[in-house]
């Protein structure tokens, strides 16, 4: 039966299960580039176990076409991508935030 | 990979003739969902469990890669074409969507040694036909609409639901509620999306009615 008096379990679970459907269908939250010279400028995707912990347990680099197609608001699917690397080691990953 | 600076969208003339090189399949990460999996069991005829347990990367969700880089699945060809990923059948292009249903068609550059050969000849949606898509866009569709109510409860407050079903594992998911199995991947996810949306209940997640593009025909996909 659901305990309505444990919300850090709670939350714990919500946690696990969205980190792993948001890393099988790629749903990023926000992207930022980590070098402020435009013409050269790369970009990361970063996977963290939580959004108020410190390093990224994982990420993609990506170039810049993408990523501003990725940095969009309310992008949930991308899909239909294959990256050539991902080393994202966590099915516990997700908030997606800027790398630097 | 990177990407060509370009955006279509279904109707843009594009065609792509694959000659079977192999040059994509290989170091390249392909994450799968639990419809994916589910396909991928089919074609195999085995369980989701057995394909994640041998297949997959369960901390990546991305299939194994043999020595040199090759995808798990490629022997010459590919072993699991019917049940292949949405990656596989969108290449080269990219599928990116939001929740507004807006979507966006990358078009990815090609391995420098490719020999598929890029047309006009058709439009980016009578290819994505041709790989029939359909099902798997569905399939993600609805998976984002849990996804979405997830991000919601997150948010709010509302009673512990425990623990959740099987995300991943489709067979494991189902046999754990009891009850008969439904034959078929599409019944079987019908009901594996049930079982998650009855958690989110649980916990209180608030409703959110279909995206905007979950049952929208796209222009050209059913064609």
């Amino acid at each position: 039966m659901p305990d309505p008096g444990s919300p850090i379990s709670r939350r714990k679970s919500l946690k696990k299960a969205a980190g792993a459907l948001a890393l099988s269908l790629g749903a990023p939250a926000a992207l930022a580039a980590d070098d402020s010279d435009t013409a050269l400028r790369h970009w990361k995707m970063s996977f963290y176990k939580d959004s108020l912990s410190g390093d990224p347990i994982g990420s993609v680099e990506l170039p810049h076409d993408l990523a501003d197609k990725l940095s969009e608001d309310g992008l949930i699917i991308v899909k239909g991508i294959k990256f050539d690397r991902l080393d994202v080691r966590s099915s516990q990953s997700f908030d997606v935030r800027p790398a630097r | 990979m990177h990407l060509l600076p370009v955006v279509h969208d279904r109707g843009t003339a594009f065609a792509y003739d694959c000659h079977g090189c192999g040059r994509c399949c290989r170091h390249k990460a392909i994450r799968v969902s639990p419809y994916e999996v589910a396909r991928l069991a089919e074609v195999l005829a085995t369980t989701t469990s057995d394909v994640l347990g041998r297949w997959v990367d369960l901390d990546t969700n991305t299939l194994h890669q043999r020595d040199g880089g090759w995808c798990a699945f490629y022997d010459g060809g590919c072993s699991v074409h019917p049940g292949r990923p949405l990656a596989c059948r969108f290449y080269p292009l990219g599928w990116n969507a939001k929740t507004d249903g807006t979507e966006a068609i990358l078009q990815l550059s090609p391995h420098p040694e490719s020999e598929g050969v890029y047309g006009t000849g058709g439009t980016v949606g009578a290819y994505l036909t041709s790989q029939e898509t359909a099902p798997y866009e569905r399939a993600s569709w609805r998976y984002s609409v849990v996804l979405q109510r997830l991000r919601a409860a997150l948010g709010a407050d509302g009673p512990d639901p425990g623990e959740p079903p099987p995300i991943f594992d489709l067979d494991a998911a189902l046999a754990e509620a009891g009850g008969p199995i439904p034959d078929g991947v599409e019944a079987r996810v019908d009901r594996h999306l049930a079982l998650l949306h009855e958690w989110l209940d649980a916990a209180g997640a608030p409703r959110i009615e279909a995206l905007p593009g979950q049952d929208k025909e796209k222009q050209g996909a059913t064609a």
